[in-house]
This record gives structure tokens, sequence and C-alpha cells, in this order.
């Protein structure tokens, strides 16, 4: 053992002394080789004699030099280098299988790169605060989503729950208005307790993060401030923006809601959550100390689990006290009974898991016909090497090192692959993450990186080896003699028939799988984008249109003031240039992200004159008389409000389609009238107009009923949403908006904008994404798949040469020809669609979330998929079937 | 083939070498192939090329070491000297081959 050790280490520490012992050696032999020349000189032979039995005794001297350079050095390191060359070689004298080679496996390899880094982004790495697995998402599963926590629930969890070290508390404002010496902009603010920036790890960059004494138990009465004390600490991308990274900020004061504020820190650029929806846009945090008082509010509570505790033990406490809380204490909201704990990571990505697994499935498919591809081209390619390699052997190749050599080929291919996949990687992630759609989870997280580089070149070995492996091993095995004989035909390698018809057989099922995904995915597309919108979403902006509601005039002016308000915006607004038309109401198509205030008074009931014990839920939206005008809404019959350009005598509805329909049916709702409930007042509003449904519910829901009612009438809701339609590019619009708002109230600031267009595009982003994929991945299968097919159906032909030649001698037709070679291919291509069809079937429920319109068993497309996918198989069969038929019998017979 | 014949040889070949190099002290790889041919009566029909191979296994595990020198004649070439693990390696092997032989004359008598 000790021995070997050191020869290895001799070998090593040889390595760069070769040349020189190369010299030694061969005068060494040279030695050799003059001493037994002498003796054989001695014994009397000639000079020529002594020196070919000397030859002849020595053993010959090239093939001494051979193995003691083969004893010396670092075997398999020389050999590997030489393998690689004369790989390398070998591929360059057939440049066109290598480029084939080099592409599908690029193409093949680079979607698996780019798979891996979405999947490795979301769902393996892990989030990036402190100690994030012990992280736990706190929240009440009771409205069926992950709800948020009442402050109330949050505080008497806190209290008893021995399982978490700490709990964090988060509640989140939009709609502060900022005021300092700039313009006054709404800002979102999150107003978090003592625990939180410990808990999530913030650091400060510049100043200092929230410390214990800023939540002093000072409180303000007023039910719509946050603060419990008065400092803050600026997110960083929000100091960056708006304050361009000025250092002097620090100690100076600004106005919050009209509070002054101390700015004490600016938090870390890592120091935000992009995955929580509540705190993804926070601009800066205050502090808070949230009491059993303040009931209605919500948080996003986060636990750190202690290290000894596990989740199951956490939810099994948290079960006990919410229990033993609803008995003694009335305030236990029923919410409460229904607290669930989940893993941050797991609350974050777990609804996008089971889909990105199915794309990663459908990505393992396109490996899959990758890999047998290149197995099958490996072996076609090995077949027509017989000769060389025998002409290798007899020189003095033992078969291990054909073996070896053959394998190395396979592996250069496909490293070169991977690498190529690599590329195309790159490349094109910025495409595939423009496609993305917005709501994806850690989506930031999708980088070519390490891991995937690694990844790749992993998968691309292990396929190189795996495919190589058996090609390699019959090319290397040769009976010497039979091989350089003339008339051996390429039957000795290509062993049984059928065996290539299996991996191609295979292949075509794959694609044919995913083939139909991809139809599916293209008819649920096209079926979204057949859903009626029934307005223009062009060129519109979404304002928020609350005031300075901190403003003592607004909170007591109640809903009138607010109206108000919005009423004297609008008539700015429309002197603006580059304003078409403006007015208040709520989003024909719904938006994730709530930003705006809402207004309720109680006690208003709504009904249909006659029905009052009709229970119906409804939507009813409060509008300014230009709503329609902006949202180019279309109207089926009465009249709109206003559309004479003043406002109504009376108070007038507009119902939609889906209203009338339930209420009225079949009847139209013009002329009839609603009854309005409010503070013990009624009112009777006439409906005057029908409007066809818009999407408040969405794309994929269906339509809800919808009654707009004029916003003068102060029916009881105020969504504070003000929709502008512009004559040109909206965004350039946007600084005349702001002084407008100035005119009418100087504190009043613009906050986040949206044009009504992204909101729309946003819902079709999620299936445009997942047929953007699939459908890459299915044109890929089908690129792969006919290769497969056509070269296994030529060489086949190649294979058949000399068979075909003599029944053609015999007399068989081209025709014949042809048949006889194309029946081989559709032997194969009934037997991969089968086992497709079958398999598409089984997985079905697979796609049941991405599909919207029609069902993931849908004949239609599985009938018009499997056609025009055998269509092309039977072209790619026919080419080289043609040839086939042009083979000249005479020449095939005489050659092997 | 001849790989598989000289991995059965290469280990009674080291055996052999380290045995002439012992009796006749320090020699080049001419010398010890012809004094190998000699002992062997011509009875073991190896290439002498085969002789270098096994000498650079012997110097690779350190029982034998090369150093250059002047042969009879004046010509330079290297001359191999077994080493102290060699003597040791010498005479493990010999031990071992000893007891095979015997084993295989008490069972041959046996029989």
């Amino acid at each position: 053992m000790l021995a070997s050790i050191r020869a290895f280490l001799w070998r090593i520490v040889h390595l760069s002394h070769r040349s020189k012992s190369d010299a030694i050696f061969d005068l060494e032999l040279e030695f050799h080789l003059q001493m037994e020349i002498e003796e054989n000189l001695h014994k009397g032979m000639n000079a020529a004699e002594a020196r070919r039995r000397a030859l002849i005794a020595l053993g010959g001297f090239e093939q001494t030099k051979e193995e003691y350079r083969a004893s010396r050095g670092i075997l398999w390191l020389s050999d590997l280098k030489q393998d690689l060359s004369y790989g390398a070689r070998s591929l360059n004298r057939n440049p066109g299988f290598a480029v084939l080679v080099i592409l599908m496996l690029g193409a093949a390899l680079g979607v698996s790169a780019i798979m891996f880094s979405i999947i490795n982004g979301i769902l393996l790495l892990p989030l990036p605060y402190e100690d994030a697995d012990r992280l736990i998402h706190i929240y009440s599963a009771s409205q069926g989503t992950h709800g948020d926590l009442t402050v109330v629930d949050y505080i008497k969890l806190k209290k008893q729950c021995q399982s978490f070290e700490g709990m964090a508390a988060a509640e989140s404002k939009s709609n502060v208005t900022l005021t300092d010496r700039q313009l006054p902009e709404l800002i979102d603010v999150a107003a978090v307790n003592d625990d939180f920036f410990r808990i999530m790890g913030g650091k400060a960059v510049i100043g200092r993060i929230l410390q214990p004494e800023d939540f002093g138990r000072e409180r303000n009465d007023d039910s719509d401030n946050l603060y419990s004390g008065s400092v803050a600490v600026l997110g960083y991308r929000f100091w960056q923006g708006r304050y361009g990274g000025d250092k002097n900020l620090i100690g100076q004061t600004v106005k919050m809601n009209g509070r002054s504020i101390l700015v004490v820190g600016i938090a870390a650029p890592e120091f935000r959550f992009p995955d929580l929806p509540d705190l993804a846009a926070v601009d800066c945090w205050v502090p808070r100390v949230f009491g059993e008082s303040d009931t209605i509010r919500y948080v996003t509570a986060i636990g750190k689990i202690r290290g000894s505790a596990t989740l199951e033990q956490a939810q099994a406490e948290t079960d006990v006290i919410s229990r033993g809380l609803s008995q003694t204490d009335r305030n236990w909201s029923s919410a409460a009974r229904a607290i669930r704990l989940l893993s941050l990571q797991e609350s974050v990505v777990g609804k996008v898991r089971p889909k990105l697994l199915v794309l990663g499935g459908a990505v393992i498919f396109v490996l899959l016909i990758a890999c047998s591809n290149l197995a099958n081209l490996l072996h076609f390619r090995a077949a027509g090497r017989h000769k060389e390699m025998a002409v290798r052997s007899s020189i003095g190749a033992s078969r291990r090192r054909l073996f070896r050599q053959l394998l190395t080929e396979s592996v250069l291919l496909s490293v070169i692959g991977g690498t190529a996949g690599l590329l195309i990687a790159i490349l094109s992630k910025g495409a595939v993450l423009a496609m993305a759609p917005s709501d994806l989870p850690r989506a930031e997280m999708i980088t070519v990186d390490l891991r995937t580089f690694g990844f790749t070149f992993l998968i691309a070995l292990v396929a190189g080896v795996l495919c190589g492996i058996v090609p390699a091993l019959r090319a290397s095995d040769l009976d010497l003699t039979t091989s350089l004989k003339q008339g051996a035909s390429d039957n000795v390698l290509s062993g049984r028939r059928g065996h290539g018809s299996i991996f191609i057989a295979g292949q075509i099922a794959m694609a044919l799988v995913l083939l139909i995904a991809s139809g599916l995915m293209l008819r649920t597309y096209i079926r979204l984008q057949a859903v009626p919108l029934n307005f223009d979403a062009k060129n519109i902006l979404i304002i928020n249109a609350t005031p300075p509601y901190f403003k003592p005039e607004y909170r007591k002016g109640g809903l009138e003031g607010l109206v108000g308000y919005s009423e004297a915006l609008l008539t700015q607004i429309r002197k603006v240039a580059g304003v078409e038309c403006a007015a208040m109401g709520g989003l024909p198509i719904p938006t994730k992200i709530t930003r705006f205030l809402f207004y309720g008074a109680a006690n208003i009931q709504l009904y249909p004159e006659g029905q009052p014990s009709k229970n119906l839920l409804f939507t009813a939206m409060a509008t300014s008389p230009e709503y329609f005008r902006v949202i180019r809404a279309h109207l089926l019959s009465g009249r709109l409000p206003g559309s004479d350009g003043l406002p109504d005598a009376a108070p007038s509805a507009v119902v939609n389609e889906t209203f009338a329909q339930k209420i009225w049916p079949d009847v139209s709702p013009v002329g009839k009238r609603l009854v309005l409930t409010r503070g013990g007042k009624t009112e009777s509003i006439e409906v005057v107009g029908l409007v066809a449904d818009t999407r408040t519910a969405g794309l994929e829901k269906g339509t809800i009923p919808v009654v707009y009612m004029p916003l003068a009438h102060n029916p009881g809701t105020f969504s504070g949403t003000m929709l502008v339609r512009c004559t040109t590019d909206p965004l350039s619009v946007v600084p005349s908006l702001r002084k407008a708002l100035i005119a009418v109230d100087k504190d009043a600031a613009l906050g986040k904008i949206d044009l009504l267009e992204q909101v729309l595009d946003s819902h079709y982003a999620a299936r445009r994404f997942n047929l953007f994929i699939i459908s890459i991945l299915g044109a890929l299968a089908l690129f792969l798949a006919v290769i497969g097919v056509f070269a296994t159906i030529a060489h086949s032909v190649s294979r058949r040469t000399h068979e075909i030649g003599i029944r053609m001698a015999l007399g068989a037709q081209r025709r014949g020809v042809l048949a006889l070679i194309i029946r081989q291919g559709l032997w194969m291509l009934f037997i991969g669609e089968a086992i497709g069809l079958t398999a598409a079937f089984a997985l079905n429920k697979l796609l049941s979330s991405m599909v919207f319109g029609i069902a993931t068993t849908d004949a239609a497309t599985y009938l018009v998929v499997s056609f025009v996918w055998a269509v092309v198989a039977v072209f790619a069969c026919l080419l080289p079937a043609l040839r086939a038929t042009r083979i000249d019998p005479l020449l095939a017979l005489r050659c092997e | 083939m001849t790989q598989s014949k000289s991995e059965v040889l290469q280990g009674t070949l080291d055996l052999l070498v380290l045995k002439t190099l012992e009796s006749l002290g320090p020699m080049h790889g001419w010398g010890v192939a012809r004094r190998i041919q000699q002992v062997s009566e011509d009875a073991l029909q190896l290439s002498q090329g085969t002789i270098y191979p096994a000498l650079l296994r012997l110097e690779q595990r350190g029982w034998i070491s090369p150093e250059c020198g002047t042969s009879e004649n004046n010509r330079k070439v290297r001359f191999y000297t077994i080493t102290k693990a060699g003597r040791r390696q010498l005479r493990e092997e010999t031990e071992s081959w000893e007891r095979m032989m015997a084993i295989i004359n008490r069972v041959l008598e046996g029989a």
C-alpha cells in the first residue's frame, strides 16, 4: 500500500521532468541496443544480422518506449489530453454532426439552466433575513386566504405563547402625507413594534434603527394616526429617490400627516420585504406600541420560534391558547379561532411551488428527449467508425483505451453543449424575467449563479457519460479480423434493430405531451383575450384623489367634505392640457394593490323598489357623471347621467347587465326604480341606463352585478379613486396634475401613479408567462423529436442499403421501398402517440390550475395536436425514405 | 493478448530484478536483462524491453535507486542500486514465494 502511494507521488513529482527523463531513457535504450549488437557481433553475425536480432530481442523499440512512457506519467491525465485532442480532431472531420449535437444539447441544457435558476432563486434559496428558517408567519386563516391578524389577537398570542422568543408586528398604512421642503408626497408607512427590527435583522446604514426608548407610552387619540413616538427610520430606496441620498437628513424633522417626525436613521438597502405584500412598498418605519384597545386594526405578524421548538409544537400551543381564550374572553374574535402558523418561506413561495414544479417537469421531458437523441446519434456515428477503431486497435490500442477515448468524445460534446446552454441562459434571462408576472415571489433572486453553472455542468457530464457508454462499449468491441475484411457490413455493430425505435417512440410520446400542454395553454390565452372588457384602458391614469385627510377640515367635514374636495379637484384637472376627461369612480378591473381609502357610512340599504327582501350581493359604485366617458363604457340602452352636460335634477342610477338580469330578468331595467335608505331617510332612485359588464371582479371570475350611483348624491361609499383619460402619453401630464392638486389644497400630495393599462395587463401576465414557457418547451421538444425520427430513419436506410439493393434488383418498385421504410416509422409513431396520449391524460390534473375556459382533457386539443404531430413526424420519415428509393441497386450491392 | 500476460509476470519480474541487483550489485538495465536471461537459461521468453517498465516501477516504489555512471566499455548509462526498502521487499517476497511452494508441494504429495 505504502509503496503504491509512493509510486503515485513519484509520478506527480516527475511530471515536470518528463522531457529530461525521456532523453535519459532514450540513451538507456540506445545503450542496451548497442550492447546487444556488440554481443551478436562477437557471436559472429554480420552487422545487419546483429542489429536485426538485437531489435527482436529487445522486443520492439517503439513499443518499449511506449510502455515506458505509459508507466511513467500520470496515465489518465496524459491520456485524457490525448483523448481530448483526438476527439476534437475527429469531431472537426464531421462538423455537421458536432454542430447539430451542440445545438441540441445547448438548447436543452439552456432551458434546464434557466429553469434551475428560477427554481433555485424562488424555492431553494433561503429568505434573506437573519435566521430565516426560524421565522414564522402568523395569520388568520378564517377568510380562506392568509389574512392578517387583528392587533388584539396578536397581543394576546404574544403574551401567552411560549414557543416564540419574540414576535414582530407591522401595521402598514398608505396615503400618509409627507411634507418637507419639497412638494408633498403620499408615502407608505409601516408602524412596527419594538421587536420588529431585532427579529427581522434590520440594520441602519446611517444613523440608527428604532430603539426601545422610541416606544414611549405616548399615544395619539386620533384613531387615524399611528404613532407612539415621534421618530422615523427611512427606507433606503425611498431615501435615495426623494432625498438623493442626502446624509444630512439625519436629525432633520419632516411632517407626516401634519405631525413632526424626527428622522433618526436610514435602513440598510437589504432591509426590504418584497415578498410580503403589505410591507413591499414601505417607505418609512415608525414605532408603535400596540394596545388592546386597538380594535379593527390589522398587523402582519411574524414570530421567531425558539431553537428548541418545532412548528408543530408552536401550532399546537397556539390552538390551545385560542381555544382557551375564546371561552373566557368574548372579545376574542371568531377569526382568531383559526390562527395558523406557516414558515415564512412557505408562506411566500408555497402557492407558486406546484406551478414551478410542473414547469420543471416539462423541462425534464425536454432533457430526456435531448439525451435520448444524443444516445441515438452517438450510436449511429459509432456504427460508422468501426474501420477506424479496427485500425487503431491493430496498432496497439487496448479495448479499454478505445472505450475511454470514445467516452471522452461524448463527454466533450456534452460539456461544450453545456457551455452553450449556459450562454443561452445568461442571454435570455432578461427576456424571461420581463415576461414573468409582477407578483412572482422572489423574482429578484433569479440569477444565473455558481449553483446554476455547477448544476448545468453536472447534468451535461452525466448525460455525456450515460448516453456515451453504450455506443462506446459497442464500438470498442471488435473482432479485429472481421472488421478489416471487405464485405463485412454495418450489421455487426447495430445490434438488434428494435432498440433505437423504443427511444424514438418515447421521444414522440414526451413531445406529444408537451405539445398538448402547449395547445391547452394557447387556447387558455386565447380564451382569456376573448373575454370582453367593455371598456377602453388606454391612456388612463389612476390617481389617488383622497385629500390630506389629517387636516381637520376634511376629517370633520364627513363625506360631503370629501365629495366637495374631489369635485373641486375634477374641475382643476379638466383644465390641464392633455387631459381629455376625468372622473371619480371605481376601477373597471381590479388591482391587486389597494392604495385607496374607502369610506363607508353605516346603515345604508339599497334594494329594488318593491323587492326589499331580495338578498342580493352587488357592488354600489359612486361615480361622477363623466365616468362612463372616461372608461368608454358601452351603453346598451337608456342614457348616461349628465349626458347633456348638466347634472341630473333627480338622482339617477345606471346598472350593468348582470344586475339587470338578476333583478329584472328579460326586461329592460330603464325606468325601474331603486330604494336607498340611509340613516333613516329613504330615497327613490330611477335607473336611467344599462351598460355592458366591465370586469370588476377580474378577468377570470364571472361578472358581478354593479349599480353606478351618482357621487353628488352621496350614496355612502367613496373610494377616492380618480381616473383621468389623457389625449397623449399619460405620464407626461403628471407634473401638471401635481400643480392642479396644489391649486385645490396646498398640502395635497400625489401618491404613486398607476396606468390602467398596466393594471389590465397584469391580469394577463400569469397566463402569458405559462404560455411563453410551455410553448417554448413544446417547440423545442418538437424540434428534437423530429431530429430523432429523421436520424433514426436515415440511419436505418443506410444500414439496409444492401438489403434494399437486393430488393430492387429482384424487382421491387420504388413505391414498395418507400412503403417499407415508412412502415417502420409509422409503427414508432403509432406506439409513441398512444403512449403520449395516455400520459397526457394521466397527467392532466397537473395543468388544472393553469388553464382557463377549457378542460384539461379537452378532446379537440388532444386530437388536433396529435394529428398535426403525426403529419410532421411522417414528413420527418419521408425525406430519408425518399432517398432510399433513389438507391441504385448496383451500387448498393457492390458496397458493403 | 500481451496485456494479460504481463500482468501475471509483473510481480515475478520485479522479484527477479531485485534479486539480480542484490547479488550483482549496482547494474545497468542491459546487464540485468542479460543476467536474468542467463540464469533462467532462456526459459523465460520475455522481450528484454519489459525490463525497463519493471525498473521504472521499482524506482517509483523506492526499492531501487538510479544514478548515472560509466559502463565497462566507457559509455554513459544509468546504474541501479537496490535500496534498504528494496532489500526488505525482496526478503518478504522471497519468503512468501517459498511458503507458497511449500504448500503446493504438500498438496501435490498428499493428492
